[in-house]
């Protein structure tokens, strides 16, 4: 009955080889019932061969205690309590992922224990080319590969034990902080609620007072009644419409510190473009050093008894006039062209265009008949 | 090369309005000669023929005039109750325009008023016409604009005059910010720079020829050579010593020229009996050598607008016979066309034939 072991002791399984890896959906591979006949049938797996029963079979062959499995050439010794239902419909998938699950367990390192990225990152790429081994390695691979996982798991234990432990504690604290999150939500939400329902209370109140207003019957037009009491209660409804409103922004600034609290988002690497629009704008395009005075130095403030009323008086002051914009207009005049020689610059000119016509005009004494003057073009 | 000086080369006061001395010199006298020409060929013309052609103005006559009515213009407006600056620009206007037209062409005294009247407009205050006109018995105000567009015209439509009243006050307020000279110092030497420059450049030519900055200096030094010398030694700290020499040189030739008016003159101008003596002969001079045709400057705008009305109308007679059908909108436009084409090649110079 029993068959003799083919491959070595292996922790991690082969696939069952067969046309297909999916789950039967009716008929059990081993004993053959038809789900038709039985409709509470149930297919259970084992995850050492991962071989499908119903779960009719399951009890009957290994309710007695550890049995071979019941697929021809399946040498796996199973128990009762390694059964389970699959929750993929795909076999090597649920294989694959109980894989994941052993490997990550073993290496569950996080980046905060390397020094650089590139330490991390090559890890992870280890783990990988680990973690492909063992779910689609040849039978080579798959046993280095093998024995690399187990050898981590027997040695590293401590740490690894650590590292679960360090893992529980931040999931713990991520889990406080995002019910922290939901219940300052859920506060904000009832105390916006409990002001709305306030204020229209409030709105109640007032229609009524100007429905009794009316059914008295006092002086002036329904209109005008209606006006009177609401501008009489209106500092009432400012008061209950604002006093919410500091509170609400007061958990909004506490919350921004929670919910705003996004790590290791790495600081974006700007390109040229991005960082011309970046750049405050500015109104003369890079031309700012060519404005820039040379001989002087523009201070803020300058002793100019003139100017001390423009600072307080009204008339100044609320059209805009601007005493800085004086000043430099000032300071600019004062020293503007300090070092122009119009007497050097300007000899060459001396037969400008208009002279030049001038001259032409008297020499074929055109002018006499030119009344229309006015007529530029 | 300084930012400022660019910045002020940009001005249409240094391209259009800034010439050498001798430049200068050359276009008053190109200018009066072709006024001479122009007059004397109309006196002849005229249907009886003045046959001994009136003595001419010379330049230097003109010169005098200039002046003497550039003080009547700065009387007007400060009786007009015109800023300093405004007055100013009504007489570099009036500069302006006789460097290009001469006295004898166009009547000096209908200018001045037409002047102020326009710098109010071009310094952007307001004032109205009809009050401006009421201030001055014997104005009307068709006299005040009659030549208002022959004045932009000889103006070259550049309006902007820089002044070196804002300049004095920037220097002023860098001189106390430095704080080595105590305040009745500053505050005299203000108090007369500011004199100075309400007068003396505009009797002489100094906005032709030197920049605001400079005509500050100029007038700063006359008052106390001492700030001037603090002011440049900090503007070239930096830069050598000859730039500075150049610089003060510039500003000593501005000196020299301010001199030659002092404000203390203005009394003489200012008594009228005195200068109208001394300027009565020109003035009768001037009387019998104008041109006829630009005496009453009223009557030759309204014929001028008459005549482009009438051309005006004419135009619109055409189009409407050609664009009935839309058939021959090509010939009365092209003709048009065709002859402001001609007119602006053969004008040459945009600002218009030289008057």
């Amino acid at each position: 009955m029993s068959r003799k072991p083919v491959t070595g002791g292996s922790t991690v399984v082969k696939l069952p080889t067969g046309p297909t890896t999916a789950l039967p959906s009716d008929i059990c591979p081993v004993c053959k019932r038809v789900r038709y006949l039985n409709t509470d049938m149930e297919f259970l797996i084992n995850p050492e061969c991962y071989h499908p029963m119903c779960s009719n079979c399951v009890n009957n062959i290994f309710k007695s205690g550890p049995a071979q499995c019941p697929y021809a050439t399946c040498i796996k010794t199973l128990r009762h309590r390694g059964f389970r239902s699959a929750f993929f419909g795909d076999l090597a998938v649920e294989r694959e992922v109980d894989i994941r699950r052993r490997v990550a367990a073993a290496y569950n390192m996080v980046e905060d224990d390397f020094e650089t990225l590139r330490d991390y990152n090559n890890y992870l790429q280890d783990v990988e080319d680990l973690n492909f081994d063992l779910i689609s390695g040849g039978d080579e691979e798959r046993r280095a590969a093998e024995q690399k996982l187990l050898h981590r798991e027997q040695e590293f234990r401590e740490e690894i034990e650590r590292n679960k432990r360090r893992g529980r504690e931040a999931e713990l604290t991520r889990q406080k902080r995002d019910a922290a999150d939901a219940e300052a939500t859920r506060q904000r939400r009832l105390e916006e609620q409990r002001e709305e329902a306030r204020a229209r209370a409030e709105e109640g109140t007032i229609n009524a007072e100007v429905m009794e207003a009316l059914a008295r019957g006092e002086a002036g037009s329904a209109a005008e009644i209606q006006t009177r009491i609401v501008a009489q209660n209106r500092a009432r409804v400012a008061a209950i419409s604002g006093a919410h409103f500091p509170s609400l922004v007061d958990t909004a600034a506490r919350n921004i510190s929670n919910t705003l609290s996004i790590r290791g988002l790495k600081t974006k690497k700007i390109s040229d473009e991005e960082e011309d629009l970046s750049k405050p704008y500015d109104p003369f395009a890079g031309l700012g050093p060519a404005l820039e005075p040379s001989r002087y130095k523009l201070r803020d403030a300058y002793p100019n008894t003139w100017l001390e009323p423009a600072k307080t008086n009204d008339d100044h002051r609320v059209p805009g006039y601007s005493i800085s914009e004086y000043v430099a207009r000032a300071m600019f005049d004062a020293f503007a062209g300090l070092g122009v020689n119009i007497a050097d610059e300007k000899k060459d000119v001396a037969r400008g265009p208009g002279t030049a016509m001038a001259a032409d005009a008297a020499a074929t004494n055109r002018v006499t008949g030119r009344m229309d003057v006015d007529d530029v073009f | 090369m300084a930012t400022e000086d660019a910045r002020y080369r940009q001005s249409s006061q240094y391209r259009l309005w800034s010439f050498s001395p001798s430049h200068l010199q050359s276009l008053r006298e190109k200018t009066s000669s072709l006024a001479i020409s122009h007059i004397s060929n109309r006196l002849r013309a005229s249907s009886p023929p003045v046959d001994p052609l009136p003595d001419f103005l010379t330049p230097a006559d003109e010169a005098m005039l200039l002046n003497f009515y550039i003080v009547d213009l700065l009387r007007a407006a400060q009786f007009c109750d015109l800023p300093s600056e405004i007055q100013a620009t009504a007489a570099i206007f009036f500069r302006r325009f006789y460097v290009t037209n001469s006295l004898m062409t166009y009547p000096p005294r209908a200018l001045t008023m037409t002047c102020i009247f326009f710098a109010c407009k071009a310094e952007g205050l307001y004032y109205r016409l009809q009050k401006f006109a009421d201030k001055f018995p014997g104005i009307t105000s068709e006299e005040v604009l009659a030549a208002e567009y022959v004045l932009c015209q000889g103006l070259r439509f550049a309006f902007d005059v820089r002044h070196p009243y804002r300049a004095l006050e920037g220097a002023i307020m860098e001189l106390r910010r430095l704080g080595d000279f105590d305040e009745t110092r500053l505050g005299r030497a203000h108090q007369r720079t500011r004199d100075i420059l309400k007068f003396s450049p505009l009797l002489t030519d100094a906005y032709f020829h030197y920049t605001p900055s400079q005509v500050m200096f100029g007038a700063l030094s006359i008052a106390d050579e001492g700030l001037l010398q603090r002011l440049l030694s900090d503007a070239f700290s930096g830069q050598s010593e000859s730039s500075k020499n150049q610089v003060l040189e510039t500003v000593q030739g501005c000196r020299a020229m301010l001199e030659k008016e002092l404000p203390e003159k203005r009394t003489t101008y200012w008594d009228a009996s005195g200068s109208k003596e001394t300027m009565k002969p020109l003035n009768k001079k001037l009387k019998k050598c104008r041109d006829p045709d630009r005496v009453d400057l009223v009557a030759l705008q309204k014929a001028r607008r008459e005549q482009g009305l009438q051309k005006t109308k004419a135009k619109v007679a055409i189009k409407e016979d050609g664009d009935v059908f839309g058939a021959s909108i090509g010939t009365s436009k092209d003709d048009e066309r065709e002859a402001k084409r001609r007119r602006v090649t053969g004008g040459g110079d945009m600002f218009g034939p030289p008057l």
